[in-house]
């Protein structure tokens, strides 16, 4: 009779650990990789790059270290920003002059979602 | 006593100075003229056997350098500010995108200030250099678009990109080298620092560490000659690129350095240069020379330095060989006239100029009877301790106190094959030393001791007494200048109670001197 399972979900799950995530990121909680271009750098979560895409996967695999630096060549810093923000969020704004670079350098860093084609494309929506 | 000989390895290259002597304490500058130059080169070595090193820089293909944080941090203040919060005890620092030559082009530059690439590397060394803002390497413009980013660090004065930029690559063709700007001062730096004997002790650590690794950093010298004049340090100086060359590490310096081992692999050249850094710090200007208290170097006449530093004339032999490999073989050719015109006498000239001071004529006169300028003419005499018939000014007493006393153990005193077996010395110089001697038992001091008898000796026939310290100066409208060396013992009035209690010589000479 101990054998009988017990499905326990959390509804929430998911809006939590994005909630998570991006308060830990803005707090820059448990940042564990600085990423920099044009001079500028933020912080992210080694993690989080990794999840969202294997460029940084594989950058991080090969130079296990504490708190690696990457400094991006031929990245604008307010792309970079917004890369962070579409892979700690899901969804980001991006003017649309700016979407073809934007698209081209999230294309270059393999950033799931926006480079391959996923199985479900991303809804670019019109706002405002 | 000359107190600097109380400090091993700082003789002779130490400077002592008592600064502003208020009623109550005296406060002395200990001041080691050679200070950048050992950092600089100690910094070299360091990266060479990759010691405390404490971060990891990593380019494509998972090619690997280790650095130092503070230097990349001083080389570009787009480092400083990401290392700045990046409290790691070692770190990495992914470049992905950049290749291993690039990092290892601009990583040379960075820690000797040169760097040899060939023209085709230029575009893509350049472009990492501007992403990484190097500098001297990338456009000053980028900066000022950004404000608050570097123009505070006063090391930022104007990087330069110079003709050479990608642009403006001149063909292979041989091209006389381009420097830009023309200093003017540069003579007078890399004087100071000429006289690079570093303490036994250091020295051999230096060129053991130099010995023992060859690094995979910068392996490929890429092999260019090009005599970059490193007096500026924030300008880049390319030369187009002759492929056919034989790979060498530095063009002229070769026929200068037959000792050195043959080592056409090593990544870093060692040599100890010809001084980049210094030049950048506004102490050595000459128009600072008014201010006395920093600048121990201005007294040496213009026309001397230029004389010792671009003179073919082997240097002297108490210069390491290597080190004497750094000195003169960066002066590129072309450059000789523009140096040349400060000294248009011989060194009979300035001899026989000598001599008739020696025999009663004025240094003014004697100057300009053999065309010797005449500052450099006062120098010499007055090493020699020459009285001339000028009347003597006030400020000349304080010859005697041995403030002089680097530039005589160093034997530069202005003759150009730099003998130290004939330096000028004033022979208060020997006391000075056996005083040092007797009171630290230095070896900096015996050495000292042992180069001034042998001076002595050559001088000893026409050395005047010690009571005569004359110095022949007119009161020539830039005189101060002239002074700055002998270093502000005019207040003097109380034996000195700062920080090392002078020889009783001293105070001697002091009150005597006074009546």
């Amino acid at each position: 009779m101990g054998d009988q399972q017990f499905f326990l979900k959390w509804n929430d799950f998911q809006t939590n650990m994005v909630t998570s995530f991006r308060h830990l990121r803005d707090e820059k909680s448990f940042t564990d990789v600085t990423l920099a271009c044009e001079g500028q750098t933020c912080k992210a979560h080694k993690m989080v790059l990794s999840a969202c895409s294997p460029y940084f996967k594989s950058l991080l695999e090969e130079n296990p270290s504490k708190h690696p630096i990457i400094i991006l060549k031929d990245v604008s810093y307010l792309h970079l920003q917004a890369i962070l923000e579409f892979m700690y969020a899901g969804e980001v704004n991006v003017s649309q002059e700016q979407l073809p670079a934007f698209l081209k350098t999230a294309a270059r860093l393999k950033v799931k979602g926006l480079a391959e084609p996923p199985p479900q494309m991303p809804s670019i929506k019109r706002e405002g | 006593m000359y107190p600097g000989s109380t400090f091993e390895g700082l003789l002779p290259e130490s400077q002592f100075k008592k600064m502003g002597s208020s009623e109550g304490q005296q406060t002395f500058c200990l001041k080691w003229n050679h200070h950048k130059t050992n950092l600089v080169e100690i910094l070299e070595a360091l990266i060479k056997v990759e010691t405390y090193v404490d971060c990891t820089l990593v380019v494509d293909d998972q090619v690997t350098f280790k650095a130092h944080r503070v230097v990349l941090a001083a080389n570009s203040p787009y480092f400083q500010s990401i290392l700045a919060d990046v409290p790691m005890d070692h770190c990495s620092i992914l470049f992905p995108g950049v290749k291993d030559f690039e990092m290892r082009a601009l990583l040379e530059y960075m820690y000797t200030g040169e760097v040899n690439v060939t023209q085709a590397q230029i575009p893509r060394i350049m472009k990492v250099a501007e992403q990484l803002e190097v500098k001297g390497l990338f456009d000053m413009t980028e900066l000022r678009r950004r404000p608050g980013t570097s123009e505070r660090t006063p090391a930022a004065s104007p990087p330069r990109v110079v003709p050479a930029a990608p642009s403006s690559v001149s063909p292979p063709a041989p091209a006389p080298p381009t420097r830009w700007p023309p200093p003017p001062a540069a003579p007078v730096l890399s004087a100071a620092y000429e006289s690079v004997d570093m303490n036994p002790l250091k020295r051999k650590k230096l060129s053991s560490m130099l010995a023992t690794r060859d690094t995979p950093i910068l392996r490929n010298v890429l092999a260019q000659s090009s005599p970059v004049d490193s007096s500026q340090p924030m300008s880049l100086v390319c030369h187009p690129v002759n492929n056919s060359a034989p790979p060498r590490l530095h063009s002229n310096g070769s026929a200068h350095e037959p000792e050195r081992p043959p080592s056409p692999q090593r990544p870093f050249d060692y040599r100890p240069r010809r001084l980049s850094s210094r030049a950048s710090s506004p102490h050595y200007n000459r128009s600072d020379r008014s201010e006395d208290a920093h600048s121990p170097y201005t007294e040496r006449s213009f026309e001397e330095d230029n004389s010792r530093n671009f003179h073919p004339s082997p240097p002297p032999p108490n210069f390491q060989p290597d080190v004497r490999a750094g000195l003169a073989p960066y002066v590129p050719p072309q450059q000789k006239p523009e140096w040349k015109r400060y000294k248009q006498y011989t060194r009979s000239d300035i001899m026989s100029a000598i001599e008739c001071v020696r025999n009663g004529m004025s240094a003014l006169q004697a100057s300009r009877k053999y065309g010797v300028p005449s500052r450099t003419l006062y120098d010499k005499v007055k090493k020699l301790g020459i009285t001339t018939s000028r009347p003597m000014s006030r400020g000349v007493k304080r010859e005697s106190n041995g403030a002089a006393f680097p530039y005589g153990l160093s034997g530069t005193g202005g003759n150009e094959d730099g003998n130290p077996s004939t330096p000028l010395i004033d022979p208060s110089f020997l006391q000075q030393a056996l005083e040092g001697a007797t009171r630290d038992g230095g070896r900096e001091a015996l050495h000292a001791m042992a180069l001034a008898a042998a001076a002595h000796a050559a001088l000893a026939p026409r050395s005047p007494p010690r009571s005569a310290p004359h110095s022949p100066r007119s009161p020539l409208p830039d005189d101060d200048h002239v002074e700055d060396l002998s270093v502000s013992r005019r207040h003097d009035v109380d034996p000195p109670s700062g920080v090392i209690v002078p020889p009783r010589n001293f105070a001697l000479d002091c009150s005597s001197e006074r009546d």
